[in-house]
């Protein structure tokens, strides 16, 4: 999938190597932040928390066990700090988050059309309870198995296996003629 | 009650990749340098705070050492006395007591001493 030895990087990082940190770091950084954007729906934030997801995991390497799997091991801090970000986001702010369209305050050129057709899908995502929007995107754009999405979550293999399914009929719902007009 | 049916169990592939291009990250370059910042940073800290963690158990044996030692030379300071010493010191503790008055931790670690 990647060309990197994620084991032989994870190893010489758990002992302290901060250049293999820094290539593992620099391999799942756009997947983190993808994964960051469907809990906060906004980059900044988003950004924000991968930053503060790799360093609590560069702070804990020595403490992970190499017998599992580095990615979802990552994955499931950045998630952490994510909704940490948005709880600490949460307290600060005033306006509620659902009132203003996280689309519409990241994309100025919303007229492009495949911005445009980004922008749809961004706002149909954003209609989906966080817990489905997230086992969705890990699923389908991700490609993690669900019992890893269920480990990284914290919550039963059935559970995700529901809320992807549920997901994924309320996204094709609201995405109505969206997936015609990838095609062409 | 929810039929998952087969399909529903697999990946849907054109979803993926819609949804991989919709959150498509921007500035990839800007964010990795702000990210190797951060470790960088990070990495400073780690070194400090391993550093604090082996002083701190170094500190701890030192002192647990010398706690020991100072507790073995204050027993043998005070408990190896003469026994007319010991009884005249033991004599005093009572005395100290009925006189109403608090007698002090030497006079009670002679005093238990010589009760063994």
């Amino acid at each position: 999938m990647t060309g990197i030895d994620e084991s032989a990087l994870t190893r010489r990082a758990a002992q302290g190597d901060a250049e293999a940190f820094g290539i593992l770091a620099t391999e799942y950084a756009a997947m983190a932040r993808r994964v960051a954007y469907s809990i906060l729906e906004d980059r900044e934030d988003a950004d924000d928390a991968v930053q503060d997801g790799m360093a609590s995991a560069w702070q804990a390497i020595g403490r992970f066990d190499l017998k599992r799997s580095f990615r979802p091991w990552l994955m499931s801090i950045v998630v952490n700090a994510a909704r940490d970000l948005r709880r600490r986001r949460r307290v600060r702010t005033t306006e509620p988050l659902e009132t203003v369209s996280a689309a519409s305050r990241d994309d100025p050129a919303r007229e492009v059309g495949a911005i445009d057709l980004g922008v749809k899908i961004k706002e149909a995502l954003s209609q989906l309870p966080e817990r489905q929007r997230l086992a969705v995107v890990l699923f389908d754009a991700e490609g993690y198995p669900q019992s890893e999405i269920a480990a990284m979550l914290g919550i039963p293999e059935g559970t995700v296996k529901s809320d992807v399914f549920h997901g994924r009929r309320l996204l094709r719902k609201l995405l109505g003629n969206v997936r015609e007009e990838w095609n062409d | 009650m929810t039929d998952l049916s087969q399909a529903e169990l697999e990946r849907d592939e054109q979803l993926g990749l819609m949804l991989r291009e919709a959150l498509a990250p921007h500035h990839e370059a800007a964010f990795l340098v702000r990210l190797r910042a951060r470790l960088g940073k990070a990495q400073r800290a780690r070194s400090w705070d391993e550093e604090l963690a082996r002083w701190f158990w170094r500190g701890l044996a030192a002192a647990t050492a010398v706690v020991i030692m100072a507790g073995l030379g204050l027993t043998d300071q005070q408990l190896n006395l003469p026994d007319d010493q010991v009884v005249a010191t033991e004599a005093s503790f009572a005395g100290q007591l009925l006189q109403g008055r608090s007698p002090g931790v030497e006079v009670f670690l002679v005093t238990m001493r010589s009760s063994r």
